[in-house]
């Protein structure tokens, strides 16, 4: 949820006018079209920019996750332990 | 990841409207689906004499000519089986929060005779809704859907009248077009059916 707060954070003006009556007012295309004094195309040309937006962020915040070696099912990198040896190459 | 879940993640637990329309969506593909059967087709024709075919098509070009709701906020009312169902729609958003301008609708289920609609709003709360008073939309005093064979749709623009906050309205399905007085008293063997839906208006 993080990334999502991070990415609405960082809407246009304009895409987060279209979030606010469409995904926070559960208003239609045609009523945010009204309201917002814009075409129902753009809208729906908001919207989707808004769902590609979001898509990207999650797989650049998946990336990030990758490229720094920490992944949830690999947990936060520890010392080794007495009588443990560390993995040929791990060593810094 | 598909545009349902990114939708889900966007509005964050709260319904959205994409996710709204894509429910709503389902369900009138799935209704138009079971009307569109073959065998019902077949039925519906056997059983319709001519006469009552020409009125239908009558009626029918009628309703047609009335705008429809470019998306359905359906929101099915309970009632007992057999009996006459009416639903409400919010075309400009949901019925706990219809915009002003948007538009009210009305769907009436077929009945196996002729129904009369008759519906008003009342405002909840009396200082929640300054000022605000009954507010008529179908009676026999104006104008009376009715309801036969076919389900039919008809709507009411929420207008200027409708003060923002909440109304109840209450929907009245009679055997012969009610006056609103006794619309308002909501008794007698010529009513059949009754709801009562509640709308939010917002600005």
């Amino acid at each position: 949820m993080l990334v999502v707060e991070g990415y609405l954070a960082g809407l246009a003006d304009s895409e987060r006018a279209v979030y606010r009556e469409r995904y926070e007012r559960c208003r239609s295309q045609e009523h945010t079209a009204q309201a917002l004094g814009m075409t129902r195309q753009n809208v729906r040309t908001l919207e989707n920019r808004l769902r590609v937006g979001l898509s990207r962020a999650l797989a650049r915040a998946q990336l990030a996750r990758v490229a720094s070696g920490i992944t949830p099912s690999r947990g936060p990198p520890r010392a080794p332990e007495s009588g443990e040896t560390l993995a040929k190459g791990s060593l810094p | 990841m598909n545009d349902a879940e990114l939708d889900a993640l966007l509005a964050r637990g709260a319904l959205s409207g994409p996710t709204r329309e894509r429910v709503l969506g389902g369900v009138l593909e799935r209704v138009a689906r079971e009307r569109a059967r073959p065998g019902a087709k077949l039925a519906a024709l056997l059983m319709l004499p001519a006469a009552a075919a020409a009125a239908l098509w009558i009626v029918g070009a009628q309703w047609a000519s009335h705008p429809k709701p470019a998306d359905l906020g359906f929101h099915v009312r309970g009632s007992s089986p057999g009996a006459v169902r009416v639903d409400a729609v919010c075309t400009g958003g949901t019925l706990a929060a219809c915009p002003r301008g948007s538009r009210l609708v009305f769907h009436g289920s077929p009945s196996d005779g002729p129904r009369y609609l008759a519906a008003f709003a009342d405002p909840i709360g009396g200082d929640a809704v300054n000022n605000a008073e009954r507010i008529w939309y179908f009676s026999a005093e104006g104008e009376t859907p009715k309801l036969g064979p076919s389900a039919v749709e008809r709507s009411v623009v929420i207008g200027p009248e409708h003060v923002a906050g909440r109304y109840a309205i209450h929907v009245l399905v009679s055997t012969r077009p009610l006056p609103r007085a006794e619309a308002v008293r909501s008794e007698g063997e010529d009513i059949v059916g009754r709801e009562s839906i509640e709308l939010g208006v917002v600005p």
